[in-house]
């Protein structure tokens, strides 16, 4: 370490000595060895959380109105109607898991009544565990797909995901939603997507018609879909 | 690999390059944290800041100083600024829990010199703090103090003087032993 000592001709102020030279070199010295691993693992975790921000990176992209059917949809056929930023994306993982545990629990009694009625040979247990299965596999592919490399996001994996979530005339209504709340197409599309994946996860068709009741200032906005209503809330962050 | 190759084949997002560049100055670094900061946690979390901001701001490396001078400028930014807020609210903390310590005189109280010393040390100001341990204690050069802390050697030179003498001063009652 010691190169070229450039004091050596300095004697105003010698350097401590014996015990107070051997004190000194024990100042703040460490006896543990340096936790390499542990903190390349930090530093790259950090890196790679730093890249998934950058404004620059590809953006899911919904198809707003007017879409081809899905069989004949191909990448370049989708319109490139918005591309939400990245964070759309960590606020929908967000929403889809407080909402849907939320109304999920809330509505766990009432649709094990309707499925008995029906005599459904399916247990309510079972329902719930196949749409809480689903639904934590979307967010999981939500994710990976989030932290995956940018050649790993093609197109026609995007166009596959956005027709699963929303269909054409969800995306409708979404755009309706987007008009009535003046917020972006994406936010609607989002919570869209989170109120499909609650109706899922309590066991109620997705395919339930869907009706805009009420937007409100601060941010909630009410979904009935028959007899129960979905509200979603855009939770806000500090980056 | 050189530096120059390194820096180009880290640059050019080569991971291994990346790698070999953390363990190159790993060592280097987290014992300059320690040293300053004195508490392991608060060395790591140093070392990784350093090597994050190291890592995005390597395409702005001009060469002027070594590379490894150079990490080691942004260690010592990273943990003096680091060490600074966390004095701040630990001052805040003691004003509201507890009343400070008034100093005592009594004899039995009196540390040994290892802890005489070290607190003395602790109570230096920053800068000359900082080029004592970087001089004294990890043998960095006058030089190579300078340009990590972008002071001219000669002032590196008279802040060790003058922490020499305060640490002389603290340590009056044991300059038998050492002096």
């Amino acid at each position: 370490m010691t190169e070229h000592r450039m004091d050596d001709d300095m004697d105003e102020v010698a350097p401590l000595d014996g015990a107070a030279g051997e004190a000194a070199r024990a100042y703040h010295a460490s006896d543990a060895p340096v936790p390499r691993e542990a903190m390349w693992a930090a530093i790259a975790a950090r890196r790679a959380a730093a890249s998934t921000v950058e404004p620059a990176a590809p953006a899911l992209r919904v198809v707003a109105g007017g879409a081809p059917a899905a069989s004949e949809a191909t990448a370049r056929d989708v319109p490139r109607a918005f591309a939400p930023p990245r964070w759309a994306y960590a606020i929908a993982a967000t929403m889809l898991l407080v909402i849907g545990v939320g109304i999920g629990r809330q509505m766990r009694g009432s649709i094990v009544a309707q499925r008995e009625a029906r005599a459904d040979s399916v247990t309510s247990a079972a329902v719930w565990q196949a749409a809480s299965t689903e639904h934590f596999g979307q967010v999981e592919t939500l994710l990976t797909w989030m932290t995956s490399s940018p050649e790993a996001r093609s197109e026609a994996q995007l166009a596959a995901w956005s027709r699963d979530l929303l269909g054409s005339t969800r995306l409708k209504l979404a755009k309706r939603i987007s008009g009535e709340r003046a917020e972006d197409l994406n936010r609607a599309a989002t919570r869209l997507w989170n109120t499909l994946e609650c109706l899922k996860k309590a066991g109620l068709s997705p395919e339930a018609p869907l009706v805009l009741d009420s937007t409100s200032p601060d941010g909630w906005m009410s979904v009935p879909a028959g007899m129960p209503s979905v509200q979603t809330q855009e939770p806000r962050s500090n980056p | 690999m050189d530096d120059q190759q390194l820096i180009a084949a880290v640059r050019g997002g080569d991971p291994r390059a990346e790698r070999e560049f953390y363990d190159r100055f790993v060592d280097r670094v987290y014992r300059l944290a320690h040293r300053l900061a004195g508490d392991a946690a608060a060395a790591q979390d140093y070392t990784q800041e350093t090597f994050v901001r190291a890592f995005d701001r390597l395409a702005q490396f001009r060469g002027e100083a070594s590379l490894s001078t150079w990490i080691c400028r942004i260690c010592v930014s990273v943990t003096l600024n680091g060490i600074k807020a966390r004095t701040s609210r630990g001052r805040i903390e003691v004003t509201m829990d507890e009343p400070p310590e008034v100093p005592t005189t009594r004899r039995e109280a009196e540390p040994d010199l290892k802890t005489r010393l070290h607190a003395a040390i602790d109570a230096l100001p920053d800068g000359y703090r900082t080029v004592f341990v970087m001089h004294d204690v990890e043998g960095y050069t006058h030089e190579e103090i300078g340009q990590a802390l972008e002071i001219q050697p000669g002032t590196s030179k008279a802040q060790l003087f003058r922490a020499r003498a305060k640490l002389r001063t603290a340590l009056a009652d044991f300059a038998g032993e050492w002096a």
